[in-house]
C-alpha cells in the first residue's frame, strides 16, 4: 500500500490524537439499571405478569358479581362457562371470584412478609455489621442456627402457637424469613463502612444513627431491593403449601393453596379446580422470580 | 480433625439443646390446656389427665423432666393418642420418610450432577437449553403442584402409576420424583455454574497443557473441584426434602412422619407437635454436621482443628 | 542450528458479539534451538494469546485464522487435538504466571506430576516414574522431595509452587518451554532465583524457552532476542543488545524510558501516555498512532511495512522509510 500513495512524513499535532478517549456519555446509575432492565426479555415479561395479577386481585371481584362465600349447591361443580370464567366448586361458588381473593391473599401475603422480613433483616444486619466484633459473631451465629432449620417447621409451631389468622400467617411468614435479609445487610454494611465516605461522616462527628440510615443503607439500596423482590415468591410458595397442608388460613376464606388443595380431592373428576390454582400459583411465583433475576441483572451488575 | 469434629458435635447439642428449650415453652404459650376439646369434659377427668401426663408439676419441674426425656431420646407420650408414645409413632413412620428422602436423594444426586456436567460442556447448545427451562421451572414451582401434576397426567390419565399408597416400587415413583424435583433441579444448576467455573481456572490450562486428553480435564481435574461446592448444599437440600415430604406424604397418603407430624397440629397433639420439631431439628442438625465433616474430609485445604471452620 | 519453532503469518481472532478481535495479527518469528526468545508488551498486546496459539490452547471463541506454526518441522495449526495432545507437556510445556492457581488444589503434588509422566511415558513404571519425579524436584531445589510428593499445593508458598511448576513442565525434556510471566506474581527476591533456574535448566536439556513478559528489565539477564508486540502486531524483532543500546520503533523507546533505573533521578521515569487501542476498531494505520509522539500523517493513513534497519533487527515504523527525514 505504500507504493499506492505519497507519503506524507508530516508530523502530526497532539491536538489530533486521541490519547484519552471518551468512550460512552456518562449516565447515572439508575438510568444505567433501567436501561439494562429494559433490555431483559425475561424480566419484562415477570413484570407484566405481576401487573395483570395485580389487576386481577383488584377488579377481579368486580368484574364478576359473585362473592366468595355464596353456595348454591344446584351450581356444584360446572365447567368453566360464560357465567363462571372458571367454573365452580363442590359447594357451588365462583371459582374466578375465589381465584381473585386468593390473589389478594396470595399476593398481600408475598408483600406484607418481604416487608415484615425486610424491616427485620435490614435492622439485625445492620446492628450487626456496624457495631461488629463480638456482637456481630454471636448475632449471625443466631441467624446461622435460625436459618439451619427448614422454616416451614417453626412456622408451623408459630401457627399453632397463635392461631391461624390472615394476619398471623403473614406475620409468621415475614419472621421466618429475613435471614437471608439480614446476612447480605450485615455484609454491605461491613464492606461500606470501610470507605472513606463513612470516615468522612464520623470525622465531622455525624452520629452513628444517622451515618446508618443516611449513608449505609441508601448505599446497599440495589441489593436489598433484589432481595427483597426474590423473597417475594419465598412467601407466596411458603403460604400456598401452608395452606395447602391445611394449616393456614381457615375457610371459607379462599387462597390458592387452600383453593388447589380442594382441588385435589376432585382431582379424577373435576381437574379444571386443581389447574387454575396451580397454574396462578405457578406463574406468579415464576414471574417474581424473573423480575426479580432481571432487577439483580439490572440493579447489581457485579454479581454477575 | 477429632478436635473439630468434637467441637461441632458440643456445638450442635446445645442448639439442639436451644431448639428444644424453645419449642418446650413455645407450646406451654399455647392459650388453652391440652384437653379443651370440642366437646368439654369434666373437671375430674382432665385432673385425672394432667396427673396422668404430670402437668400438675410445676412448669419449671415440667420442663427439667422433658429435657431430661430429650437428652435419653424420650420424647414423652401423646396427648391424643392414647397409650402411645411420641417415640412408637417415630419408630413406626421415620423409616418410612428416610426411605422416601433417601431415594429423593439419591435420584436427585445421580440424575443432577450428571445433568449439570452436559448443560456446562454444551453450554447454550440444545441440550443446555432445555435443561435450563426444566430446572428454572422445578426450581420455582411448589411441590404440590409437581406432585399434582404428576399424579395427574401418569396416574389419572395415562394409569401407568398407583396415585397413592406406600409400598411397592410402583407406588414409589411418583413421590419420590416429586419430592426430587427441586433438589434435583439445584443441583443441576449449581453443577453447572460450578463446572463453568471450574472450567475457566487456571488448573485446567495447566492440566491441558501437560497433554491431559478431554476427558482427563473433564472427569478427574475439573470434576472432583466442581463437586465441592455440590457437597455444602446437600445439608440444606435434606431440609427441603424433610419439609416437602410433609406436602407428598399428605397428598400421596404415604404414612410417613410427616403425614403424622401435619395431623397432629389438626389434633392438636402438642407433646407429638413438640417431640415431631425436635427429632426433625436434631436429624437436620445431625445432617449438617456430617455433610460439613465429610467436606473437610474431601476438601485438603481445609485444615482441620487449627482454624475450626 | 536448527530451528524449533517458525511462526508465519499467524493471526488469531477471538469472536465476539461485538465483533471479531483480532488479538494476533500477521506475526512472524523464529526459534532456534537453545535459544531465549522474550516476548514484550502491555497487557492486551496479543503476547499471551501467541504463545496459547502455539500450545494449540487458544480459549474457547478464539481461533487460528491465518498462518502457519511449524514446530520441529510440523505444522501445528489444523493438527488434529489427539495430536497435539501427544506434543503438550512433552515436547512442548508451559510456565504460567500465577503459581496460586496453577496447580489443581485437590490432588497432591506427587499426583499431578505423575500424570505427566503416565500420559507420555507408558514404558516407565511406578518406581521409574517415582525416580524421575525425585530426581526433577531435586533439579529444581526443593529440600525433602520424597515429602513434597504427598503434599498439596496450598501447603507451598509461591516460590515453591512455581518450582513445582518448572520441574512439572521440564519433566518429559520438551523441545520448548513456554514461560507466560513466570515471575510476575512472585516476590523480588525470588525472581532472580526462578529465572536462574529456568536458564540453568533448559541449557541442561537444550530446552528453548519463549519468555514472555511486560518487564523488559527480567528479559536482560536471560533473553537472547527480544519481539516487542503491540496491539496483536510485532513492532520490533532484534537481538537483545541490539534492543537495549539501538532500539528502533518509538514504542521501544516508551518502553525503555518507562524502566526505572538506579541511575535515575526520581522524575526521568516517564509512562507512555494514553492507553491501548480499542482492537474491536478496524485500523487504518499504525495502531501506536495515538500515543506516539513522533506520529506523521502517514502513519494515519496507512501501516508501515516492516524494515530491517541492521540485520536482523526488523521494526514496523513510518520512521525507517528510505525517504523519511526528520523535520527540523
Amino acid at each position: 500500500m505504500s507504493e499506492m500513495n505519497p507519503i506524507s512524513f508530516k508530523k502530526v499535532p497532539k491536538s489530533e490524537k486521541n490519547t484519552e478517549k471518551i468512550l460512552r456519555p456518562s449516565s447515572t446509575f439508575l438510568k444505567d439499571a433501567w436501561y439494562r432492565f429494559k433490555r431483559n426479555k425475561l424480566g419484562l415479561f415477570g413484570a407484566a405478569i405481576i401487573i395483570l395479577m395485580i389487576l386481577f386481585a383488584v377488579f377481579g371481584p368486580i368484574v364478576i358479581k359473585a362473592d366468595y362465600m355464596t353456595q348454591n349447591l344446584s351450581m356444584a361443580y360446572q365447567g368453566p362457562s360464560a357465567g363462571h370464567p372458571m367454573g365452580t366448586d363442590a359447594l357451588g361458588r365462583d371459582l374466578f371470584v375465589r381465584m381473585a381473593y386468593g390473589a389478594r391473599i396470595s399476593l398481600s401475603c408475598g408483600f406484607v412478609a418481604a416487608l415484615i422480613s425486610l424491616v427485620i433483616g435490614v435492622t439485625y444486619g445492620t446492628i450487626a455489621g456496624f457495631v461488629g466484633g463480638a456482637v456481630d459473631n454471636v448475632m449471625m451465629r443466631i441467624v446461622d442456627i435460625i436459618s439451619s432449620i427448614p422454616s416451614m417447621l417453626y412456622l408451623i409451631l408459630f401457627m399453632v402457637v397463635l392461631g391461624n389468622s390472615l394476619w398471623n400467617v403473614f406475620l409468621v411468614i415475614g419472621i421466618t424469613g429475613w435471614q437471608g435479609m439480614a446476612r447480605l445487610v450485615r455484609g454491605e454494611v461491613l464492606s461500606l463502612k470501610q470507605r472513606e465516605f463513612v470516615l468522612a461522616a464520623k470525622v465531622s462527628n455525624v452520629s452513628n444513627w444517622n451515618i446508618m440510615w443516611k449513608h449505609l443503607i441508601p448505599n446497599a439500596f440495589g441489593p436489598i431491593i433484589v432481595s427483597m423482590t426474590l423473597s417475594i415468591p419465598s412467601a407466596i410458595f411458603l403460604e400456598a403449601s401452608l395452606q395447602f397442608l391445611g394449616l393456614g388460613i381457615t375457610a371459607p376464606m379462599p387462597s390458592w393453596g387452600g383453593l388447589a388443595q380442594e382441588g385435589i380431592g376432585a382431582i379424577r373428576t373435576f381437574p379444571h379446580m386443581l389447574w387454575y390454582p396451580a397454574l396462578f400459583i405457578s406463574i406468579t411465583i415464576l414471574a417474581f422470580n424473573f423480575m426479580g433475576d432481571a432487577l439483580r441483572d439490572a440493579l447489581d451488575p457485579k454479581q454477575n | 480433625m477429632t478436635k473439630y469434629i468434637l467441637k461441632r458435635i458440643v456445638m450442635s447439642i446445645f442448639v439442639i439443646f436451644l431448639i428444644a428449650t424453645a419449642t418446650f415453652w413455645l407450646c406451654r404459650a399455647i392459650p388453652g390446656g391440652p384437653f379443651d376439646k370440642e366437646k368439654p369434659l369434666n373437671a375430674t377427668t382432665i385432673a385425672n389427665l394432667n396427673k396422668k401426663f404430670h402437668l400438675d408439676k410445676p412448669v419449671s419441674e415440667q420442663y427439667v423432666d422433658y429435657m431430661v426425656g430429650v437428652a435419653k431420646f424420650d420424647f414423652g407420650p401423646s396427648y391424643y393418642h392414647i397409650n402411645e408414645s411420641v417415640n412408637d409413632y417415630i419408630d413406626r413412620c421415620f423409616p418410612v420418610s428416610m426411605t422416601l428422602g433417601v431415594w429423593a436423594m439419591i435420584v436427585a444426586t445421580l440424575l443432577g450432577i450428571p445433568a449439570g456436567i452436559v448443560s456446562a460442556l454444551k453450554q447454550n447448545g440444545w441440550q443446555d437449553n432445555i435443561l435450563k427451562v426444566l430446572t428454572t421451572l422445578f426450581v420455582s414451582l411448589p411441590n404440590f403442584v409437581i406432585a399434582s401434576g404428576l399424579m395427574y397426567f401418569l396416574g389419572i390419565k395415562l394409569r401407568l402409576l398407583p396415585v397413592s399408597m406406600w409400598g411397592t416400587w410402583k407406588e414409589m415413583v411418583m413421590p419420590v420424583l416429586a419430592l426430587a424435583a427441586y433438589p434435583l433441579s439445584y443441583f443441576t444448576k449449581m453443577m453447572k455454574s460450578s463446572m463453568l467455573e471450574v472450567l475457566n481456572s487456571d488448573y485446567i490450562r495447566t492440566a491441558k497443557a501437560k497433554g491431559a486428553s478431554n476427558f482427563i480435564v473433564i472427569y478427574k481435574h475439573a470434576l472432583k473441584n466442581a463437586l465441592l461446592p455440590i457437597i455444602t448444599v446437600m445439608g440444606p437440600m435434606f431440609a427441603s426434602i424433610i419439609t416437602g415430604s410433609f406436602v407428598v406424604e399428605k397428598l400421596f397418603v404415604i404414612p410417613g412422619l410427616g403425614q403424622e407430624f401435619t395431623k397432629s397440629i389438626f389434633n392438636r397433639d402438642y407433646t407429638m407437635i413438640m417431640g415431631l420439631t425436635i427429632f426433625y431439628s436434631i436429624l437436620l442438625i445431625a445432617s449438617i454436621l456430617i455433610v460439613d465433616v465429610l467436606y473437610a474430609v474431601v476438601d485438603p485445604r481445609i485444615k482441620l482443628g487449627k482454624e475450626g471452620k | 542450528m536448527a530451528k524449533v519453532l517458525e511462526v508465519k503469518d499467524l493471526c488469531t481472532s477471538f469472536f465476539t458479539k461485538f465483533g471479531e478481535v483480532k488479538a494476533v495479527n500477521h506475526v512472524s518469528f523464529d526459534l532456534e534451538e537453545g535459544d531465549v526468545l522474550a516476548i514484550v508488551g502491555e497487557s492486551g498486546s496479543g503476547k499471551s494469546v501467541t504463545s496459547m496459539s502455539v500450545m494449540g490452547l487458544v480459549a474457547k471463541g478464539g481461533k487460528i485464522v491465518n498462518g502457519e506454526i511449524n514446530f520441529c518441522g510440523q505444522n501445528l495449526v489444523g493438527l488434529p487435538e489427539k495430536e497435539m495432545e501427544k506434543l503438550r507437556g512433552k515436547e512442548m510445556s508451559m510456565i504460567f504466571q500465577d503459581p496460586m492457581t496453577c496447580l489443581n488444589p485437590v490432588f497432591t503434588i506427587g499426583n499431578q506430576m505423575e500424570e505427566v509422566l503416565k500420559f507420555h511415558h507408558k514404558e516407565m513404571d511406578k518406581q521409574q516414574r517415582h525416580d524421575k519425579m525425585i530426581e526433577m524436584l531435586e533439579k529444581v531445589g526443593m529440600s525433602n522431595p520424597e515429602e513434597r510428593l504427598k503434599q498439596y499445593p496450598h501447603e507451598l508458598s509461591g516460590g515453591m509452587r512455581q518450582r513445582i511448576m518448572i520441574a512439572l513442565s521440564l519433566l518429559c525434556s520438551p523441545k520448548l518451554l513456554i514461560a507466560d510471566e513466570p515471575t510476575t506474581a512472585l516476590d523480588v527476591t525470588i525472581q532472580a532465583q526462578i529465572m536462574d533456574l529456568m536458564r540453568e535448566l533448559s541449557q541442561e536439556i537444550n530446552t528453548s524457552i519463549i519468555l514472555i513478559t511486560h518487564d523488559l528489565g527480567v528479559v536482560a539477564s536471560i533473553a537472547k532476542r527480544v519481539i516487542v508486540m503491540y496491539c496483536g502486531q510485532i513492532v520490533e524483532n532484534a537481538a537483545i543488545k541490539e534492543l537495549y543500546y539501538n532500539p528502533k520503533h518509538p514504542y521501544t523507546w516508551g518502553l525503555l524510558k518507562a524502566l526505572p533505573r538506579l541511575d535515575m533521578k526520581e522524575n526521568e521515569l516517564q509512562p507512555i501516555p494514553g492507553s491501548t487501542p480499542d482492537l474491536l476498531l478496524e485500523m487504518k494505520g499504525c495502531p501506536f498512532f495515538d500515543r506516539c509522539e513522533h506520529a506523521m500523517e502517514c502513519c494515519r493513513e496507512a501501516q508501515p511495512p516492516y524494515y530491517e534497519v541492521e540485520p536482523n533487527h526488523l521494526v514496523k515504523c513510518w520512521r525507517y522509510h528510505p525517504d523519511f527525514k526528520e523535520e527540523p
